[in-house]
């Protein structure tokens, strides 16, 4: 453990400038089973400031803030909110001090609508009238605040991944509370939103507000962090003042060794015969006269704003959206039922909704797609070839746990996201369809997965990805194709690009 | 137009009663009469009141099938009581006994689901029994004609009478209750913290403590509500019968489940309204009543229940695949 000595006196002093401390928590311990996800933590927050946590997958961020939040029970230590210990551990406590979550898993309601979802508070007098004309008035405002154009009235159930949350974060910062805690408030959000997020952030630490902000996105917590607090394995590795962190020490200190953020080598050979040719394909309103082919063992990028379609051409190309024009053809016969198609294989990245399931085993879900290599010659399903194939998963992706039977809801958000890509690489597959595929995944673990893309592709998996990120779209791609409002606009090969003229690309949509 | 329809659960319903009490209207004149419609009211207020509980059940994600066996055990032991303590009072002092004796019945549910977590189908589905063969073991099993003078009195006690074509039309004090009682609880779900609070933990029971909802003690005012307004179903039920009858409100929780569902709630808890419930029950009941009257035989009136639930489960799965397609949405594996 590499522990530093200067920093870690800001953990237990009690009095900041400024009056006492927003959060001191002190001594946390937590276990689930034989896993510590927190290992006697010192962790403190002065007032009006904005504290980040950092630490890989699985390292107890969350857990930490669902110990403030008084969502679990610690072991051992005690939390303190602004001087006082909180008296009982319980979210009730914990609301009545100020302390507001936007939890990793957002916590919304799907069947309320959007405004019901924002000014909902469960801890008020059961009797106290609502009036549902405010209700909408002050969700309109909320959601007018962070200049969000969303219907208030809508279903939340009915809204994409990163509006949902948007509406968490609105939710959050328009609860009047003191202590915002935001666990990966930015996992699905555009660049455009993380910035109109840091600037809210930062409006708010003005008026007093403190912050607990978690991120992978180390560029975020540079800019936006007054302290800066390192986990590893549920250790405190390291806190202190921002100014004594860049990325570089952020992530080094994390991993406890240097990540590298390689480039894609040697792309292979494009061969005649392509494993998926797309021609002419077009649905309605989102996308038209789509044509590209990918080829056994390289990575196709599709790259483009939120909204640009790229997301709906993926999951048409998967057979999860009925194209109404163009064809798809797989090793040259065009196929209509490729859903069902185990050749082909789909990634979401909301992995909650549309991915795994949740109360089922880390093996169990590994295999779902991959049943065939798992039967036994009588024909039945035997467990220890799933204990194998899951265990073999579990090594090649680094998925932290003790066992692979647990289920995987025990699992960290980030370790989820593993388990979604070993259900789909398991039965190996010809292609394969990333839609964001490292959500939520902390920059080590990042590369590890960016590794299992590149080495599946070099076994002769033909990729398409689609990513928000430009770094990742250049770390794994080796073309890329430029979608804007539904029309290719450019096709480029990603050794030629700059992440700079990539993102020109993307906003300037092909007006250049 | 169809598709504004499909999307307001409420408006589909009515158009249905409109065009089935239509149909029903050209094939039998008098289903149009004052008399026919208030005798519908009149036979809607026991299903309606145990529609109610058991909506409140399941906005919270669970289920109550015992609300039946609830309703005939209230009746049933205040009878007995009554009839024993030669009690001659008025019969609000009754129902509030059947009230009470229902809202234990209730608790009883509430305590076996919120402390030992047993799923709600399973316990409610044992207590259904429990309560029937108990009330059957311990407190009797004959049918009771002669109930306290004030119960029975209660069968005709009119909150007014209408004298159209020479035919008298009487408006039942019960239907008077359940419309008050659907309005108190309309308002309570819609317009306090309470309802909100039923909404959200029958749609993410983990968020809505996270935002401090108290859960236990939600769940359990759902279980006992529920008991109470199937305790006071069963003394009307009893009372408009001038009959304590054991083995009356027999698989009466079946239409009531039919009647929530189709009025837009989900197994899955979280949804669910007062309105598109009565709607439920004024459809149920309404085929129920009229089916003779247009010389269809009234063992139909089970297969109509089991076609108006497979539609009231059908049409929201239709409508959601519609939404997801017309976003481009459908994800699924
Ligand atoms: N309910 C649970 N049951 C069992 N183990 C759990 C549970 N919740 C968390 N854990 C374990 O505790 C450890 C810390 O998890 P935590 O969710 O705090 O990680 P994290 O830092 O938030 O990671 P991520 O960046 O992936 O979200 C992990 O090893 C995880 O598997
Ligand atoms: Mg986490």
């Amino acid at each position: 453990m590499t522990s530093d000595s200067s920093a870690n006196a800001a953990g237990s002093s009690v009095l900041e400038a400024g009056g006492p401390s927003a959060v001191i928590a002190q001594g946390i311990t937590k276990t689930y089973g034989e896993v510590t996800a927190l290992d006697n933590v010192d962790f403190t927050v002065r007032p009006g400031t904005v504290h980040c946590l950092v630490g890989e997958n699985g390292s107890g961020k969350s857990t930490l803030t669902k110990i403030i939040a008084g969502v679990e029970a610690q072991d051992s230590g005690t939390v303190s909110v602004e001087g006082r210990v909180l008296s009982s551990i319980d979210p009730r406590t914990a609301i009545q001090h100020g302390v507001r979550v936007i939890y990793q898993d957002l916590a919304l309601f799907p069947n309320m609508s959007v405004a019901e979802n924002v000014v909902f508070q469960g801890n008020r007098s059961v009797l106290i009238p609502v009036s549902n004309r405010k209700a909408r008035k002050k969700a309109s405002e909320a959601l007018a605040a962070l200049d969000l154009n969303i219907d208030p009235g809508t279903r939340l159930g009915d809204l994409s991944t990163a509006e949902r949350q948007l509406v968490a974060i609105a939710r959050t910062v328009s609860s009047d509370g003191k202590i915002i805690l935001m666990d990966e408030p930015t996992a699905s959000l555009t660049s455009r939103e993380i910035d109109q997020l840091l600037e809210t952030v930062d409006r708010l630490r003005q008026q007093g507000l403190s912050f607990v902000f978690i991120s992978h996105k180390l560029r975020e917590v540079t800019s936006v962090a007054d302290d800066v607090t390192v986990l590893r394995d549920g250790q405190l590795i390291s806190t202190g003042r921002a100014g004594e962190y860049s990325q570089e020490r952020i992530a080094e200190l994390m991993t406890g060794g240097l990540v590298e953020n390689n480039r894609r080598e040697t792309p292979a050979q494009e061969e005649s015969e392509p494993v998926v040719e797309v021609r002419g394909l077009g649905l309605a309103s989102s996308f038209h006269d789509i044509d590209f082919s990918m080829h056994r063992g390289r990575v196709l990028g599709l790259a483009g704003l939120v909204g640009s379609g790229r997301i709906e051409i993926g999951l048409s190309v998967a057979g999860l959206v009925r194209a109404e024009r163009g064809t798809v053809r797989i090793h040259g016969e065009s196929v209509e039922n490729r859903r069902a198609d185990n050749r082909l294989q789909y990634v979401p990245d909301d992995r909650l909704t549309e991915g795994l399931f949740l109360d089922w085993s880390i093996a169990d879900n590994i295999v779902t797609n991959h049943l065939d290599g798992v039967v036994t010659p009588r024909g039945t399903v035997s467990p220890s070839k799933i204990g194998e194939l899951a265990d073999d998963w579990r090594s090649k992706l680094r998925v932290k746990t003790p066992d692979v039977s647990h289920p995987v809801s025990s699992l960290s958000g980030g370790n989820q996201q593993r388990v979604l890509l070993a259900r789909a690489l398991a039965p190996e597959p010809d292609v394969v369809i990333l839609n964001n595929p490292t959500v939520g995944v902390d920059i080590g673990s990042r590369a590890d997965i960016h590794d299992v893309v590149r080495n599946a592709a070099d076994e002769g998996t033909a990729f398409l990805v689609i990513s928000d990120e430009p770094a990742e779209l250049l770390s794994i791609c080796d073309d890329l194709v430029f979608i804007h409002e539904g029309r290719i606009i450019d096709r480029r090969s990603a050794d030629s690009l700059s992440e700079e003229t990539l993102i020109d690309i993307i906003s300037e949509g092909g007006r250049s | 137009m169809i598709k504004r329809l499909l999307g307001s659960r409420e408006l589909l319903l009515a158009a249905v009663i409109l065009v089935l009490a239509i149909v029903f209207g050209m094939l039998a004149p008098q289903f149009f009469s004052f008399a026919h419609m208030f005798g519908i009211g009149r036979s809607a207020v026991v299903l309606g009141l145990l529609s109610l509980g058991l909506l409140l059940v399941m906005i919270t994600g669970g289920i109550d099938v015992s609300v039946s066996a609830t309703a005939v055990a209230s009746m049933y032991i205040t009878s007995v009581a009554l009839l024993e303590l030669n009690y001659h009072g008025p019969f609000l002092l009754a129902a509030v006994l059947a009230v009470v004796i229902g809202a234990v019945f209730g608790l009883v549910n509430a305590t076996l689901v919120t402390i030992l977590k047993l799923p709600s189908l399973i316990v409610t589905l044992g207590t259904l029994t429990l309560f029937r063969g108990g009330l059957l073991a311990f407190v009797g099993s004959d049918r009771l004609r002669e109930l306290p003078a004030k119960m029975s009195e209660f069968s005709t006690a009119q909150l007014f009478t209408l004298e159209t074509g020479g035919r008298p039309a009487p408006f039942h004090v019960s239907v008077a209750v359940l419309i008050v009682i659907a309005v108190l609880l309309a308002w309570a779900l819609r317009s306090t913290t309470w309802g909100k609070s039923m909404y959200a933990v029958g749609d993410d029971e983990v968020a809505a403590r996270r935002l401090g909802v108290a859960v236990t003690p939600v769940k359990i005012s759902a279980f006992v509500l529920a008991g109470a307004l199937a305790g006071l179903a069963g003394i009307m039920s009893g009372a408009l019968n001038r009959a304590a009858d054991p083995f009356t409100i027999v698989g009466v929780e079946m239409d009531a489940l039919a009647a929530v569902v189709l009025g837009g709630a989900a197994v899955t808890g979280g949804r669910g309204s007062v309105l598109g419930t009565m709607l439920g029950v004024i459809l149920i009941t309404m085929v129920a009543a009229s089916l003779v009257l247009v010389g269809i035989p009234s063992a139909w009136r089970h297969a109509f229940v089991g076609i108006f639930l497979l539609l009231g489960l059908g049409i929201p799965a239709l409508r959601q695949r519609r939404i997801e397609k017309a976003r481009g949405m459908v994800v699924s594996n």
